[in-house]
């Protein structure tokens, strides 16, 4: 089945978003099928996470519509859509073991209780952690706590998960790694992602698409299709290529002035 | 005191590690502390006789104390009376303060009151409290309740004003239902503030126990200590005073320090 | 909500006071009319009296809270700075926190024989201790948080103090200071009558209870909650809103 013919999972139309009279989010277009990895790309303070927060359900947009599959948001007969979200920070709580914490996330969901287990067990293996089940928060490191956070994102069920820059606080070494995960994972559980990051190249290695933005408030400069098959190495030299051709595009809206360091003579 | 963010003390970390050579310096520290503070008062006995009693007779009169069944009958009556206004004031406190913390409307509507409650001095309650149900027990225990509730809202409230919205954030994203979202997200969240709040009520409970005792009531250790002082048995009013602070040190220390390190085991 | 939503509510929770104090009035022996005690307020205001026993109380408490914040300084700038000490003090502002005002006020007052210095110590000993406990939390976070700071700019000591240190610690001097000027009130009061004082806001508030002089009663405590409340509103919150007005 190619991306075309699967169903439409989250749609916005002419979506806006103001703070008071001020724009921050100013028409934005998309469609998203079941499976798609697209990544949002755009400068800071451009709008990406208020967008995120519309397409979450936390705020209702001040134009335009949102549909989750068949069903529209933000009307009075619309229940709140069911997703998963991998926060820039972790977000769990402190004081509950990794697996209370999922186990809540688990008890608003749809999954029925003697599911539980066995998913908790394979979500964990899957993503390496499986040692830590009974452990709290507060003694993982920043990336064992990203992947539970990751982890409870997948369990629910979501028709969709959002990702809000999710590796922008780790060390490069753990980013790494847990960047290379991430695609096996998703593919393999089939999950539809809308990954929100700033940086060209990881947008370039994770996605399928990438809705490149306008500097605020945000627009569709492009959507981008990744002319590369999987599986996909970080530092391979189509991902700059790529990664390069991205940023001629988006150098003029962008205002960015990419010079080339001349070496001194 | 309207805004108190007081947090709670770190708990003590590495405990073993560093026990050894500070142990040492502890136990010193507290030497030089009781002996300065023997050798002041022992000063204050010579410069202000009678009126500070001298260090013997006074602890004398403690070994007497410790073994009267009379001292022993008040000390259970005030501490029954501080402890069911403690409780009174930390549950009716906090479940005000929650409530408040977590509407805007309700915050704006009672800051005002209590911050009347807060200026009226703690005698006032208590000649009001026995002008309205006379001098019984239940005088004594609504002049308490009403006068240390105040802080213990104030101290909750602005607690969970201070709480972490990136999590109910996620509570919301998750569809976590309104009881779970109170018990796992936002009471963890108070647990420190519920813990200083508890501190700070019961400190003031059996501090005000004393007024309260001392102007309404026959028995317990502040009638005793204040009729002691009208008949100026000064080495009375030392001696039953120092065993009633000393108690109740001991008493927030072992309680509710035990509780605070059952609650906060998560924390690193 | 806007301020003057917030305000709205405000205002109605003290409109409220009245039918509420009214209901009261009707149903106890005890409590006046709140119409009786308006039309007592003039006469009670213009008497030099009520101002003379206001002032002295006014002025313990003064004396006391300047008292009590200086030694709290002094406390906190000691167990700051010196670990072995810090130990030693913290039993001295723990005995202190300890010690109920009743009993302090008996004591100061059988040492004192009722004069000012035992009301302004007893004071200065219940509010030193919460003064001492803020202010070393501030002093101690600004420790580990600027020093760091001013010795990578080469800042000198004055300017260290006035453009580092202070603006950190000031809003923890002035927790401290409102809780302890709250504090000190309370205090004035038990001290005033357990002390048997013959002047200030305590006395004549005790007088009249035992006279049953209930108006009186009424009219002090208003005056009284008046001043506590000017204080720590007009005068306190101000001088804060002032010295963070750069925020
Ligand atoms: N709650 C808010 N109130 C007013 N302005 C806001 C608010 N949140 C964001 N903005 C403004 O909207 C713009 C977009 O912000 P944001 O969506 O956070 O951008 P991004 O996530 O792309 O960095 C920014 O100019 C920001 O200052
Ligand atoms: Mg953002």
């Amino acid at each position: 089945m190619t991306q075309e013919t699967r169903p439409s999972i989250l749609k916005c139309e002419d979506l806006g978003v103001s703070y008071g009279a001020v724009p921050a989010v100013g028409r934005l277009d998309f469609d998203i099928r079941k499976g798609e990895f697209v990544a949002i790309l755009g400068p800071s303070g451009c709008g990406k996470s208020s967008m995120l927060n519309v397409i979450s359900g936390l705020r209702a947009p001040t134009r335009g519509r949102v549909h989750v599959k068949d069903q529209e948001l933000f009307t009075p007969a619309s229940k709140p859509p069911r997703l998963g979200y991998v926060f820039q920070s972790h977000r769990l709580l402190p004081w509950r073991t990794v697996r209370q914490n999922l186990e809540i996330a688990l008890a608003a969901s749809e999954v029925p209780r003697r599911d539980w287990e066995a998913r908790i067990d394979e979500i964990l293996s899957i993503l390496h952690i499986a040692q830590f089940k009974d452990a709290w928060p507060m003694r993982l490191s920043g990336g064992q706590r990203q992947r539970v956070s990751i982890a409870r994102a997948l369990l629910v069920d979501p028709a969709y998960i959002l990702m809000d820059e999710p590796l922008s606080t780790l060390d490069e070494v753990t980013a790494r790694s847990l960047r290379q995960e991430l695609t096996g994972i998703c593919q393999r559980t089939d999950a539809t992602v809308v990954f929100v990051t700033h940086s060209i190249r990881e947008a370039v290695y994770l996605a399928d698409r990438i809705l490149i933005l306008t500097r605020g408030p945000a627009e569709i400069f492009e959507d981008y299709t990744v002319p590369l098959e999987r599986p996909r190495d970080y530092d391979d030299a189509r991902i700059s290529e790529v990664e390069a051709d991205i940023v001629r595009r988006v150098q003029a809206p962008w205002g960015l002035s990419v010079e080339k360091e001349k070496a001194v003579a | 005191m309207p805004e108190m963010t007081l947090k709670s003390p770190p708990l003590p970390r590495g405990l073993l590690a560093r026990s050894v050579d500070l142990g040492t310096s502890r136990i010193s520290a507290a030497a030089v502390a009781l002996i300065s503070i023997l050798i002041i008062w022992h000063a204050g006995s010579i410069v202000f006789r009678p009126w500070i009693p001298t260090i013997p007779s006074t602890f004398v009169e403690m070994g007497y104390d410790l073994t009267s069944r009379a001292f022993w009958g008040d000390f259970a009556l005030t501490m029954g009376r501080v402890l069911a206004a403690f409780a009174a004031a930390s549950i009716a406190g906090a479940v005000i303060g929650v409530l408040i913390g977590l509407n805007e409307k309700a915050e704006a509507f009672f800051q005002p009151l209590l911050a009347l409650a807060l200026a009226v001095p703690d005698p006032v309650y208590i000649i009001f409290a026995i002008l309205a149900v006379g001098t019984g027990e239940l005088a004594g225990f609504i002049a308490l309740t009403v006068a240390v509730a105040p802080f213990v809202t104030n101290i909750v409230r602005s607690n969970v004003h201070a709480r972490d919205t990136d999590l109910d954030e996620m509570a919301q994203v998750y569809h976590l239902p309104r009881g779970v979202r109170l018990a796992a997200v936002l009471f963890p969240q108070l647990v420190p503030a519920f813990l200083t709040a508890m501190r700070f009520s019961f400190a003031l409970s059996w501090k005000l126990v004393v007024v309260v005792e001392a102007l309404g009531q026959p028995d317990g250790i502040g009638a005793a200590i204040f009729n002691s002082f009208r008949l100026l048995r000064m080495r009375e009013v030392a001696a039953t005073a120092i065993i009633f602070i000393i108690a109740m040190q001991l008493l927030e220390r072992g309680v509710l320090g035990r509780v605070e390190k059952k609650f906060l085991r998560w924390r690193d | 909500m806007t301020p003057l939503q917030k305000q709205g509510w405000a205002g109605l929770a003290l409109l409220l006071l009245i039918p509420a104090w009214v209901l009261a009035a009707s149903n106890t022996t005890f409590i006046e009319h709140p119409m009786i005690v308006v039309r007592e307020l003039p006469p009670f205001l213009a008497n030099p009296e009520t101002w003379s026993n206001i002032g002295i109380t006014l002025a313990r408490v003064a004396a006391g809270l300047a008292l009590g914040v200086v030694a709290g300084f002094v406390a906190a700038f000691v167990m700051t700075r010196s670990r072995f000490l810090g130990e030693v003090l913290g039993y001295y502002v723990t005995a202190a926190l300890r010690t109920p005002s009743a009993i302090a006020a008996i004591l100061a007052l059988a040492i004192f024989k009722g004069s000012e210095t035992g009301y302004a110590l007893v004071v200065a000993f219940i509010t030193f201790p919460y003064m001492a406990v803020g202010l070393r939390d501030g002093l101690a976070n600004a420790d580990r948080d600027l020093d760091e700071m001013s010795q990578v700019y080469h800042l000198g000591l004055l300017a260290q103090i006035r453009h580092v240190w202070a603006p950190y610690v000031a809003p923890f001097i002035f927790a401290a200071l409102r809780n302890a000027h709250a504090l000190a009130w309370k205090v004035i009061v038990v001290a005033e009558i357990f002390g048997a004082a013959k002047t200030g806001f305590g006395a004549k508030f005790e007088h009249a209870w035992s006279y049953m002089l209930m108006t009186e009663v009424h009219l002090w405590l208003l005056v009284f909650m008046v001043i506590v409340l000017f204080a720590e509103y007009g005068l306190i919150r101000q001088a804060e809103k002032f010295v963070f007005r750069w925020r």
